[in-house]
């Protein structure tokens, strides 16, 4: 949905955009809804706190502040998921042949390039910049504006930086965690960084000449939306454990630091 | 999410003293290490040629059993009944039903392998999630208490009929099993109660790496674990940053050369030999993970009262943190001491001892001996048999046991070999089990 505000127009959609991002961040801070004790609550055998002890620091624990509102939007999302996007994506899958949605798919990790040249330049990191822009460089023409992936053939793999990844390696601490609408698992600090991403990604698509009417960018947007899903795996509740939400975040937390410490 | 986690986990990185030694018999599967084996799978270059999982009509199912259930509220999402998978050939063809492993969901990796294997061979294919899965146990399991053969066994054997029943144009000619882990002692187990009720006449039963006992093999993976985390379980978190902080180094330094998933962990296993420790460690926290969010479900499901309070209300959105931190603090064998033993020596009267020897092999040693439709498939340096066991289980099945020696645990379930046999086992008009 974020990505479909996005389309109308650059401009237009930038504001929809930062609109609906501060509106994220700023909706009331719900906290979690702790369990409630039964009335007539017998302790169990092992009560909580005769387990989990204060001094010990646990992995799971990540700051999240806004959980309650977190695990509404994750459910949100995984309702979407079910009815909106795996059916699109299978359908995807089914009915587009494989050699186009692979061209679909390195048009645009083509052009995401970009951005991660600007994040490794960003982060001082010369040898990832010269990787990153030579990837570039290389899929655009030899690859034909980014259609073949020749670049990886070519020693120049597809090195991911983003804004997010920028601001940890200058310091910027995670915040509190944040589930995202549609875009799922984020926090204070990559929310930040995916719209700087988004606002970077609108001006060199203007750049490039590869802005047009209305019809043109919903396709533009919708198809990179759906392309991004058919690369991600991960299907929701699909492992059946009951601590989902909290092994996701735990596991993207961990995820994020290992990016910005590579 | 699981797998993500072991391979994610898989990482340990650091100086140790194993060797990487090369096969010397004439099995090749690569990794002697059986924590290796385990952990890391076939590397890509020894594994079976096979259709990609995307290649294959492989249809996702859910399946309401007859029997009203109150699924609580904290578990909405398994409200849609009891997922599985049919991947169906265009015509007339044998059948096969496929178990999962212990916490394994019917989309598992390894079921993923007989998917493709079978429907390559010209099977139907039926895979079914382990009665230990969440999924299964909050809508087909009889108790949502499982662990009990039999009972696990009836019930998977109650939702084959009902799968059966829900695909009436499904052309069968004939039915055949297979598990793997202690989906393998289930695939025993229905074969016999098959014997009595006669819905299938199942052909041929493959079991994969089964534990000899239950109980004995729990025991032997929630001891990798607490055993073996440097200062003890208080410090996983510490243990799990110094993983992550070597993955993330090696990946740093080899980034270049653009590996993905296994092809990673497999190099940066070559590259770092981590220790034993380590890897049974990284055993550990899989299992313990897949375990307690058994256990958690079986608490809440049966509101038992055994680490949330009876009766207390969790809602869709309830913070299950805390929760969570207890879980995983709580092993497989204090769910067999605290909840299963108890539940089931009150429930039908056997004794304590029984009931552990009803979770072995053993219980049903003479059907095994006597059934030449049953094949074996194993490893001698399976990590999850006490030491002897496996000569125990090779005594189960005369001229029918095939042990390789090495493996692991199903580590070597996608090698070429293992897949040829497994294929043989089934289509093959005669098999030749024997120790290789």
């Amino acid at each position: 949905m974020l990505k479909l505000n996005f389309a109308k127009s650059s401009v237009k959609s930038l504001r929809h955009l930062l609109i609906l991002a501060i509106a994220v961040m700023v909706l009331p801070a719900c906290s979690a809804i702790q369990p409630q004790e039964a009335v007539d609550a017998e302790p169990p055998m092992h009560p909580v706190d005769s387990i989990v002890k204060d001094d010990v620091e646990y992995a799971v624990d990540v700051y999240d502040p806004w959980e309650g509102m977190n695990r509404n939007i994750y459910i949100f999302n995984a309702e979407l998921d079910r009815y909106v996007l795996i059916p699109v994506v299978t359908a995807y899958d089914d009915y587009v042949p494989f050699f186009l949605r692979q061209g679909v798919h390195n048009f645009f990790s083509n052009l995401n390039s970009i951005g991660h040249t600007i994040n490794s330049a960003l982060q001082l990191n010369g040898e990832e910049t010269v990787n990153n822009g030579m990837r570039f460089i290389s899929n655009t023409t030899i690859g034909i504006v980014g259609v073949f992936d020749v670049a990886t053939g070519m020693g120049f793999p597809e090195i991911k930086e983003d804004f997010g990844q920028t601001l940890g390696y200058w310091g910027v601490s995670d915040g509190p965690y944040i589930v995202l609408p549609v875009l799922g698992p984020s926090n204070l600090r990559d929310t930040t960084g995916t719209v700087v991403d988004m606002v970077m990604h609108s001006w060199y698509i203007d750049e490039l000449g590869l802005n047009g009417d209305d019809g043109w960018m919903y396709f533009y947007y919708v198809m990179n939306a759906i392309d991004t899903r058919a690369h991600t795996p991960f299907r929701y509740y699909q492992a059946g454990s009951p601590f989902e939400y909290e092994t996701i975040r735990w596991l993207y937390t961990s995820a994020r630091q290992a990016q910005i410490a590579r | 999410m699981h797998r993500f986690i072991k391979i994610g986990i898989i990482l340990l990185l650091m100086n140790t003293s194993v060797v990487f030694a090369s096969a010397t018999a004439n099995y090749g599967y690569p990794l002697e290490n059986p924590y290796a084996a385990t952990i890391l799978g076939t590397p890509k270059e020894f594994r079976a040629e096979l259709p990609k999982y995307d290649r294959i009509p492989s249809k996702e199912y859910t399946l309401e059993m007859p029997g009203a259930r109150t699924i609580p509220d904290v578990f909405w999402y398994q409200r849609r009944g009891l997922n599985y998978a049919v991947t169906a050939q265009n015509k007339k063809a044998p059948l096969i039903f496929a178990i999962a492993g212990t916490g394994a969901g019917h989309r598992s990796t390894k079921m993923k392998i007989f998917q493709r294997a079978f429907y390559q061979a010209g099977y139907h294919v039926i895979t079914i999630s382990s009665p230990t899965f969440t999924n299964f146990m909050v809508n087909a399991s009889t108790t949502a208490i499982p662990g009990n053969l039999e009972e696990d066994s009836a019930d998977l054997y109650k939702v084959m009929q009902q799968i059966m029943s829900e695909h009436p144009n499904l052309e069968v000619t004939d039915y055949n099993l297979i598990g793997y882990s202690l989906g393998a002692s289930q695939a025993a187990f229905v074969a016999r109660i098959d014997e009595q009720e006669k819905a299938f006449g199942f052909n041929k039963v493959l079991m994969i790496n089964p534990p000899l006992n239950l109980v004995h093999s729990v025991k032997l993976l929630d001891t990798m674990l607490t055993a073996n985390i440097p200062g003890g379980v208080d410090n996983f978190n510490a243990f799990f940053k110094d993983f992550m902080k070597n993955v993330t180094a090696y990946h740093r330094d080899h980034q270049k050369l653009n590996m993905t998933g296994v092809e990673f962990f497999y190099q940066a296993y070559r590259d770092k030999n981590p220790s034993d420790e380590r890897m049974q460690a990284l055993i550990g926290i899989a299992f313990r993970m897949s375990s307690s969010d058994m256990m958690f479900v079986s608490d809440v499901f049966n509101n038992l009262g055994y680490l949330v309070p009876k009766n207390t209300p969790l809602g869709t959105t309830t913070s299950l943190t805390e929760y969570s931190k207890a879980s995983r603090r709580l092993g497989f064998s204090d769910y067999v001491e605290e909840i299963y033993l108890p539940y089931f020596t009150k429930t039908t009267g056997t004794s304590r001892e029984e009931l552990i020897a009803q979770s072995s092999l053993l219980a049903i040693k003479d059907y095994l001996q006597q059934s030449d439709k049953i094949g074996l498939m194993h490893n001698e340096n399976d990590p999850i048999l006490r030491k002897g066991e496996i000569d125990t289980i090779k005594s189960l099945f005369p001229g029918r046991a095939m042990v390789y020696p090495y493996g692991g645990h199903c580590g070597n379930m996608e090698y070429k070999d293992n897949v040829a046999y497994m294929v043989n086992f089934f289509s093959g008009s005669e098999f030749s089990g024997s120790n290789k």
